[in-house]
């Protein structure tokens, strides 16, 4: 049997990143997700990859803390290789984080700062850190939102990281193609998940609101965006590099 | 056996519309392909797909004649009572298409013409007279170029008539939207095939400036495309509409 391909997803316990783990799984890749404070959830994913016959594992992790990352790639050292049995990653989805809603004109210095933390410092720096241990050939996805092209209130400080984000793929694609390690960024729209505390999720008259603005007529579920993720650590997406994919059924259009 | 979902890929005897044609018959997708004027290629890609398990047509088209368009949809609904079994196309993949090489100064009226018959108007009403045969659910792929986002010398005819193109694929994805239609636009960047008579295949010096500006360090191969398009015929991309994907290796970043 050859070696399969191993992923890892942050924020992988749940809403879209533990769809993406079990898409990934589905598609012959093994993965290790990490969690905040949910290992139990975490646990549950890695036994549902498990049955699909493809290994996994769940790491803690804080992404907004920028000190942990060193013990943390280690950590993923040591799982690679008494789990997985190698000592490289293939592919890193950058999904960990927490949805932010403040008025620009209200937004305090330390939920800015949060939001700079999680969305822009933490894929940017985990990143850097992870570049030892990722396989020349493998690929990057990180997780921007459609709030980067169009806006809604109150989520000034979220979407300005996210469109960092959308930079930071391209340069990376650029700096990283001597690796032949391809970058892309996948952005959802609204999904119905625990994100932001259910917001989407429990708000009927929103979920009313965003299926009229989308060309598909309904609100995103986490099972619409994995199968993105997946694709594009695939062969087929073998010449797709410093791509923005949004993944929205078509909202503003 | 359920029934296949089915693609009609226009230009599918060659280049990147075969290898289309091939990735989607990958997938299961049987597939109507057609030719310009190389009906004993078309036919060689039809036992290729055969060979696959997967039924397929090939049907002569001359994408840029408009005036044809009504007797070429008759002749899918003959292929698809005969050859299918059934009266709707699930997939239309719009990649047919010449080379157009010209200054701006000097093209001339009948170029432009040329152009725009062939990259566009062709794509706007074969595509509308393409929806009384699309199934509900079903998606449109349309074929744009990178030279719609950056710009090389003699391309402006070509370039621009993608560039409509592009916005035509969000105006379909909103329009179609309550036929749960998708459309989306795959945007390869320079490909080795003998599109504008292989001006990227022969020319050594060429191949050596577009890797240059890759990050991925290499020129597109036809083999590079299909993938994508299939992918997009495929149900990871369900919740993927009115997008474009650069399929370029990271060109110009």
């Amino acid at each position: 049997m050859t070696q399969s391909k191993i992923a890892l997803v942050t924020g992988g316990s749940r809403g879209l990143g533990k769809n993406m783990a079990l898409s990934l799984a589905k598609k012959g890749i093994d993965v290790i997700l990490t969690y905040h404070s949910q290992k139990e959830a975490a646990d549950a994913v890695v036994e549902e990859i498990k049955k699909t016959g493809q290994k996994a594992a769940a790491l803690q992790l804080d992404v907004s803390n920028a000190a942990g990352f060193d013990g943390f790639i280690r950590e993923v050292q040591e799982a690679l290789k008494n789990t997985f049995g190698v000592d490289k990653i293939d592919f890193l989805i950058n999904n960990a984080g927490t949805g932010a809603y403040a008025p620009f004109a209200a937004t305090a210095e330390a939920q800015l700062d949060e939001m700079i933390n999680i969305h822009f410092r933490a894929p940017f720096l985990l990143t850097q850190k992870a570049l030892t241990i990722m396989a020349d050939g493998g690929g990057i996805v990180n997780i921007s939102s459609g709030l980067a092209r169009f806006s809604y209130e109150g989520y000034a400080a979220y979407a300005s990281m996210k469109g960092a984000i959308d930079t930071l793929t391209r340069y990376q694609a650029k700096e990283l193609g001597a690796r032949r390690i391809r970058v892309n960024v996948v952005a959802p729209g609204a999904i119905a998940t625990d994100f932001g505390g259910g917001a989407v999720r429990d708000n009927e008259q929103l979920q009313g609101f965003l299926a009229s603005m989308t060309a598909l007529g309904r609100v995103g579920l986490p099972d619409d965006i994995g199968g993105v993720v997946a694709f594009l650590c695939t062969d087929d997406a073998k010449w797709v590099n410093g791509q923005k994919i949004e993944v929205t059924g078509g909202i503003h259009l | 056996m359920t029934q296949a979902k089915i693609a009609l890929v226009t230009g599918g005897s060659r280049g990147l519309g075969k290898d289309m044609a091939l990735s989607l018959a990958k997938r299961g997708i049987d597939v109507i392909l057609t030719y310009h004027s190389q009906k004993e290629a078309a036919e060689v890609v039809v036992a290729e797909i055969q060979q696959a398990g997967q039924k397929a047509a090939a049907l002569q088209l001359d994408a840029s004649d408009l005036k044809g368009f009504d007797a070429f949809i008759e002749s899918v609904q003959r292929a698809l009572k005969e050859t299918f079994g059934t009266d709707k196309i699930d997939f239309l993949v719009n990649n047919g298409g010449t080379a157009m090489y010209v200054p701006f100064a000097s093209a001339t009226e009948a170029q432009f013409d040329e152009s725009l018959n062939v990259h566009f108007k062709g794509v706007f009403f074969l595509t509308q007279k393409a929806l009384p045969i699309m199934a509900d659910g079903g998606g449109i792929v349309n074929i744009s170029s990178g030279l719609a986002r950056f710009s090389h010398d003699g391309s402006s005819v070509y370039a621009t008539m993608k560039s409509a193109v592009e916005t035509l694929t969000r105006y379909l994805a909103k329009e179609l939207g309550p036929r749960k239609i998708r459309a989306n636009v795959v945007a390869p960047g320079a490909i080795q095939t003998d599109f504008g008579g292989g001006r990227v295949r022969n020319s050594p010096q060429l191949q050596e400036m577009l890797i240059g500006v890759t990050a991925l360090g290499r020129v597109g191969l036809a083999d590079d495309v299909g993938g994508v398009v299939a992918f997009l015929c495929s149900d990871d991309a369900k919740w993927v509409n009115g997008q474009r994907i650069e399929v370029a290796g990271g060109v110009n970043l």
